[in-house]
C-alpha cells in the first residue's frame, strides 16, 4: 500500500515535471524573474545590513558602547555633579561579566581653554589611555602627517614633484591626516601618481606628535582646536571650567599632542586627557561620567541579558544602565528610516514578480483548460490534478529561488572579505559624519533566508487560483473550449 | 492601419493583457510615489539649506574659516558692498557677526553660535522668522533691546522648554473632546514642572495607557509645552582681546528649522547689541549673506565677488552644505535605479505574456505572410503591440501616480518614528512628495525603451515561423 503511494507520488512528480518543460520558454521565463528578484533582493539587503553594521560597530563599538552606566540624570544633564564613583574593584566585576568584552570608564565635562589671546569653549573626554586602546583607540588618530607651509617650500624646491602634483598638494595645505590611506584619499592623485610620489610626500610631511602616558598631567588637542588655540605640542593650555559640586577648576595643561577627529564637529573642539587628571582638576577624586560596556555582539538577545546582569550587579549603586539606542537614538532612527525605505523598494519589486507570476498562471490555465477537461473526464481525481498543479508551481518558484540564492553566494563571500572603499566626494562625505567610507557585504543571515519565506507565500497565493479553478471545473464545458 | 490592428490585438485576450496592464500601472504608481517622496525630501532639504541656513552666496574672511577668530572680519566691505547694491541679480544681502559663545542658564549650558543680525535685512536673506514655533514668542526687533532668539533644540538642552498642565489648560480640555478619565489623570499632575520632554513623556506613559497616549500623547505633550519666554540666558565669548567677556539677553523667540544639527549651533541677537558685549563702536563683519534671483547665475556672482579681494573667501551654498548639493546631483541616478528596477521586473511579464500571444497566433501570422504582408510589418505590428500594451499601463500608472503625488503633496505624509533621525541630517519627518515633468519624460522614454527591448525576442520568434509550415499545422 505504501509502496502504491510512492509509485503515485512519483508519477505525480513525473508529471508535473514534465509539464513544466512542455513549455521551456515560459517556465525560463517566470523562473528568471523569480531568480531576478531574489538575487536583487539578496544582495541588496546584504550591502544595507552590511553597511550598517559598520556603521554601528563605527560609532557605538568606539563611541558609546553597546551598555553604558551613568548617572540616571545624566542623560537629560550631562553636567559633573550627575556623576558616579568608580574603581578598579567595581571594574574587575563588570568585566567578569558574561559577554563583555570591553569596559571603559570616561569622565566627560566642558571647559574653556585658552591659549594666549585665543579663547574657546571645549569638550574634554577624560580616558584611561590603557583601557581606552580597545575601545576607541585614539592613539590611531594622532596626526602623522601634515601639509605645512615649509614642507610645501621644501617639496617644491626638491623639484621631484611634477606641477599637477604639487597643485594638488597646494590646495590641501594645512591639511592634516592621521593615517597614509587618509592622506591618498584626500590627495586624490592618479594611481600612478599615488604609487610614486606618496612615499615622498609622506617622507616631507611626517609630524612628530606624543601620546598619554598612565598618569599622565598633559592632554591631546583636537587638530582644528589646535590650530585655533594657536597650540603646539608642548604649550600650555589654561583650562577653566565648574568642578564637582559648584567648585571652581582652573589649570595649566601641557599639550602632548595633538589627534585629528573625523568628524569636524569633534575636530573643532575635543581635549583628552587622562580620567586621574581630569579628576584632580574637577575636584571630584573616584567620580567618572559614563563606563562604556561592549558586548560579544549586538542582538537584542545579548544586549537584553547584559543589561539585566550589569543592572543587578549595580543595584544600589545610584546608576542606571542604557543601551546603545537610547544613547544615540539619532543613528537608531536614521538607519531604521534607511533600512525601510529599502524594503519598501524590495516590497514594490516582489509585488511586480508576483503579478508576473499570476499572469504567467492565468495564461497556463486558459491554455490547458481542454486539458484538465479531458483529464478529469477520463477519471482523474480532481485532488491528484490539483497536487500536480501545485507541485508544477512549486518547482517553478524553487527554480528561481535557489538559483537566486546559489547565484548570490559568491558576491556576498568576495564583498564581505573585500569590501567597496567608497572614494571620491562620497567618501569624504561619509568620512566627515564620523563614518568609515566602506561597504561591506553582510554575511548570510536571516536576510538571507527570509527571500525563501517571501518566495513560497509568493507561490503560494498564485497556486490558489489555479486549485479553484479546477474545483470549479465543468468537463463539458471545459472540453468544448 | 498597422498601428489599429496592434491595438485591437491587445484586446483579443483582455484578462492577460489587463494583468500586464495591471502590473504595469501599478509599478508605474509605486515608482512615481517612491520618486516623488524621494523628489520632495531632496527639495526640502535644498530649500530649507538655502533659505535657513547658507544662502545662496556666503562671503568670509579667507582666516576665519580656519580659526574662527573675531578679528578674521571681511576684508574691503565697502567695495563688496558696492559691488552687491551695484549688481542687479543680488536679491538681497545682509551682514551678521558670527561667534562662538557659550549659552547659559541656571540648569545648564551649551556650546554655539551666536549670530549678531540686523533683524529687517535678515529677514529678507533668511526664512528663520517665519519658523518661530507656536507659543515660542517672536522674532528679534531691532527696537527692542537685549533680546535673543534661540532653537526648540537648544531650548531643551538649556531646559528652558518645560511642560506644565495648568488650570485653564485642564478647562480647555475639558471643553474639547478629550475622555474625562484622561483629564481626571493629568488633573493630578496638575501644576508641577517637568523639566524636559523626557520626564514629561515619562509621567504621561505612567498615567495613560498606550491607545490613550497613541491618540492624545501628541496633543497633550503640544498644550502643556511652555517656553520659558523672557527667561535670562548668559552669553559668555571672547572680546576683541581675547578675554572672556559676558552679557544677559532675554529669551525673546523660540524657532524651530527642519535641522537639529543648524538649530542646536545657532542664536541671534541685535548686531549692535552684540558690538557692544566684545567692546566694539562698529560691529563686525565676519559674515555676509546673499540671495539671489536667479540661482542659476550663481556662478557669474561668485566670480564678480571672488575678484575684489583675495582675502575672502566666496562659497556657494553647494559648497557650504554639500550634502543638499551631492543629493540634488544623485537625483537623476535615483530615478534611473527606481524606474530602473521596476522596468527590468515587469519586462519579465511582458516578454512572457507576448511570446504567449504569438506562439498562439502562429497559424494566423502565416497566414498573413502568405498572403503578402512583409517582415518588416509583422515586426513592427508586434512591437507596436508590446508599446501599446505597456504604455497603456504606464499611462494609466503616471496618471494615478501624478494624483497621489499631487494630494499626498497637499496633506504631506509624516514620518513620526524616524523624524528625530531625519531632523538630525536636516531632513524634514513631513515630506511633501512632488515630481516634475523630467521624470514623467524619464518614465516615458523608459516605458518606451523597455517595451522595444522586451519586444525584440518576440517579434523575431515571429519572424522566424515560415508561413507553409504553421499554415499544415491545426
Amino acid at each position: 500500500m505504501s509502496d502504491n503511494k510512492n509509485d503515485i507520488m512519483r508519477d505525480n512528480f513525473k508529471i508535473a515535471w514534465r509539464n513544466l518543460w512542455r513549455n521551456r520558454r515560459r517556465t525560463l521565463i517566470t523562473a528568471s524573474s523569480v531568480f531576478f528578484a531574489v538575487f536583487f533582493a539578496i544582495i541588496m539587503r546584504s550591502y544595507q545590513l552590511g553597511t550598517y553594521d559598520h556603521m554601528i560597530s563605527n560609532v557605538i563599538e568606539s563611541y558609546t558602547g553597546h551598555l553604558q552606566i551613568q548617572h540616571p540624570e545624566y542623560q537629560n544633564n550631562p553636567q559633573i555633579d550627575n556623576s558616579f564613583d568608580f574603581n578598579d574593584s567595581l571594574f574587575l566585576l563588570i568585566s567578569n561579566v558574561e559577554n563583555v568584552v570591553s569596559v571603559t570608564p570616561h569622565l566627560e565635562f566642558f571647559a574653556l581653554a585658552s591659549n594666549g589671546p585665543q579663547t574657546k569653549g571645549v569638550a574634554i573626554l577624560g580616558i584611561d589611555p590603557a583601557r581606552e586602546k580597545t575601545f576607541s583607540n585614539p592613539e590611531n588618530k594622532l596626526v602623522r602627517y601634515r601639509i605645512t607651509d615649509e614642507a610645501l617650500l621644501e617639496m617644491t624646491q626638491s623639484g621631484t614633484f611634477p606641477a599637477s602634483v604639487l597643485k594638488k598638494l597646494q590646495e590641501n595645505k594645512d591639511r592634516s591626516y592621521s593615517s597614509r590611506a587618509r592622506l591618498e584619499l584626500e590627495l586624490g592623485l592618479a594611481i600612478t601618481e599615488t604609487e610614486k610620489y606618496i612615499p615622498e610626500i609622506i617622507r616631507f610631511c611626517q609630524v612628530q606628535n606624543g601620546f598619554l602616558n598612565e598618569d599622565d598631567n598633559g592632554i591631546l588637542v583636537s587638530d582644528r582646536l589646535a590650530r585655533y588655540l594657536k597650540a603646539e605640542i608642548g604649550d600650555t593650555i589654561i583650562l577653566m571650567g565648574q568642578g564637582y559640586q559648584g567648585a571652581s577648576a582652573a589649570g595649566l595643561f601641557p599639550v602632548r599632542g595633538i589627534i585629528k577627529m573625523p568628524a569636524p564637529d569633534l575636530d573643532n573642539r575635543l581635549i583628552m586627557m587622562t580620567i586621574p587628571a581630569a579628576q584632580k582638576f574637577l575636584d571630584a577624586p573616584g567620580k567618572i561620567t559614563s563606563v562604556s560596556i561592549n558586548l560579544t555582539d549586538r542582538s537584542t538577545r545579548t544586549i537584553k541579558k547584559g543589561l539585566d546582569r550589569i543592572n543587578k550587579l549595580m543595584e544600589g549603586m545610584g546608576t542606571t544602565v542604557k543601551t546603545w539606542y537610547e544613547l544615540n537614538p539619532v543613528l537608531y532612527q536614521q538607519i531604521q528610516g534607511d533600512s525601510q525605505s529599502g524594503m519598501v523598494m524590495l516590497g514594490v519589486l516582489y509585488f511586480i514578480i508576483f503579478f508576473g507570476i499570476f499572469g504567467t498562471v492565468i495564461m497556463m490555465v486558459a491554455e490547458r483548460k481542454k486539458e484538465f477537461g479531458v483529464l478529469i473526464s477520463i477519471g482523474m481525481q480532481k485532488t491528484r490534478l490539483k497536487r500536480i498543479i501545485s507541485m508544477e508551481m512549486a518547482m517553478l518558484g524553487l527554480l528561481g529561488l535557489a538559483g537566486g540564492m546559489l547565484a548570490a553566494v559568491p558576491f556576498i563571500l568576495y564583498f564581505f572579505y573585500n569590501p567597496i572603499v567608497l572614494k571620491g566626494d562620497l567618501g569624504k562625505m561619509m568620512e566627515d559624519m564620523g563614518w568609515d567610507a566602506v561597504m561591506p557585504a553582510k554575511w548570510f543571515g536571516p536576510y538571507y533566508y527570509i527571500q525563501a519565506l517571501i518566495v513560497v507565500i509568493m507561490i503560494l497565493l498564485a497556486t490558489l487560483y489555479p486549485l479553484r479553478k479546477i474545483n470549479k471545473l465543468k468537463e463539458v464545458e471545459a472540453l468544448r473550449s | 492601419m498597422i498601428p489599429e490592428i496592434s491595438w485591437k490585438n491587445i484586446w483579443r485576450n483582455k484578462t492577460r493583457s489587463l494583468i500586464v496592464i495591471t502590473a504595469v500601472t501599478l509599478g508605474i504608481i509605486s515608482g512615481v510615489l517612491l520618486v516623488g517622496i524621494m523628489q520632495g525630501w531632496v527639495e526640502q532639504r535644498i530649500h530649507d539649506a538655502i533659505h535657513n541656513e547658507v544662502s545662496h552666496v556666503q562671503i568670509h574672511n579667507a582666516e576665519y574659516y580656519d580659526n574662527e577668530d573675531i578679528l578674521s572680519t571681511i576684508d574691503s566691505l565697502n567695495k563688496i558692498i558696492s559691488v552687491l547694491e551695484s549688481d542687479p541679480e543680488v536679491k538681497a544681502w545682509t551682514e551678521r557677526t558670527k561667534l562662538t559663545a557659550i549659552a547659559t542658564t541656571p540648569w545648564a549650558s551649551t556650546g554655539l553660535f551666536i549670530y549678531g543680525i540686523n533683524p529687517q535685512k535678515e529677514k529678507e536673506v533668511s526664512e528663520i522668522y517665519t519658523k518661530i514655533v507656536p507659543n515660542g514668542g517672536e522674532y528679534p526687533d531691532i527696537n527692542k533691546t537685549g533680546y535673543i532668539l534661540i532653537s526648540d533644540k537648544t531650548a531643551e538642552i538649556l531646559q528652558l522648554k518645560q511642560y506644565i498642565i495648568t488650570e485653564p489648560l485642564i478647562e480647555k480640555f475639558r471643553e474639547s473632546r478629550l475622555p474625562d478619565n484622561i483629564v481626571i489623570k493629568l488633573d493630578s499632575i496638575k501644576g508641577i514642572r517637568f523639566r524636559s520632554p523626557k520626564e514629561f513623556k515619562a509621567i504621561l506613559e505612567k498615567k495613560l495607557n498606550w491607545k490613550e497616549l497613541d491618540m492624545y500623547g501628541k496633543l497633550i505633550m503640544d498644550s502643556a509645552l511652555d517656553y520659558r519666554i523672557r527667561n535670562r540666558i548668559q552669553i559668555t565669548l571672547s572680546d576683541c582681546n581675547g578675554n572672556p567677556v559676558q552679557g544677559t539677553f532675554r529669551l525673546c523667540g523660540i524657532y524651530k528649522t527642519t535641522n537639529t544639527g543648524f538649530d542646536q549651533a545657532s542664536a541671534f541677537v541685535n548686531i549692535n547689541e552684540l558690538a557692544e558685549l566684545y567692546g566694539s563702536d562698529t560691529p563686525l563683519v565676519h559674515e555676509i549673506a546673499i540671495m539671489l534671483h536667479n540661482a542659476e547665475n550663481i556662478d557669474n556672482v561668485k566670480n564678480k565677488l571672488s575678484t575684489v579681494t583675495d582675502k575672502n573667501i566666496v562659497h556657494t551654498w553647494k559648497e557650504l552644505a554639500p550634502d543638499a548639493a551631492m543629493m540634488n546631483d544623485f537625483m537623476y541616478m535615483y530615478y534611473f535605479i527606481f524606474i530602473g528596477i521596476i522596468m527590468l521586473a515587469l519586462a519579465f511579464g511582458i516578454i512572457n505574456t507576448m511570446l504567449m500571444a504569438i506562439l498562439e497566433r502562429t497559424k494566423e501570422l502565416g497566414m498573413l505572410m502568405a498572403i503578402g504582408m512583409n517582415r518588416k510589418r509583422i515586426f513592427s505590428m508586434i512591437m507596436l503591440e508590446t508599446i501599446f500594451l505597456t504604455s497603456a499601463g504606464a499611462v494609466a500608472g503616471m496618471l494615478a501616480g501624478w494624483v497621489l503625488v499631487s494630494m499626498l503633496g497637499k496633506t504631506g505624509i509624516h514620518f513620526s518614528s524616524w523624524g528625530e533621525g531625519f531632523e538630525a541630517i536636516g531632513y524634514s519627518a513631513n515630506v511633501y512628495p512632488v515630481v516634475t515633468f523630467d521624470f514623467f519624460i524619464f518614465v516615458i522614454a523608459m516605458v518606451v525603451f523597455t517595451a522595444v527591448l522586451s519586444s525584440i525576442w518576440p517579434a523575431r520568434k515571429a519572424l522566424k515561423l515560415n508561413p507553409v509550415e504553421t499554415l499544415r499545422t491545426e
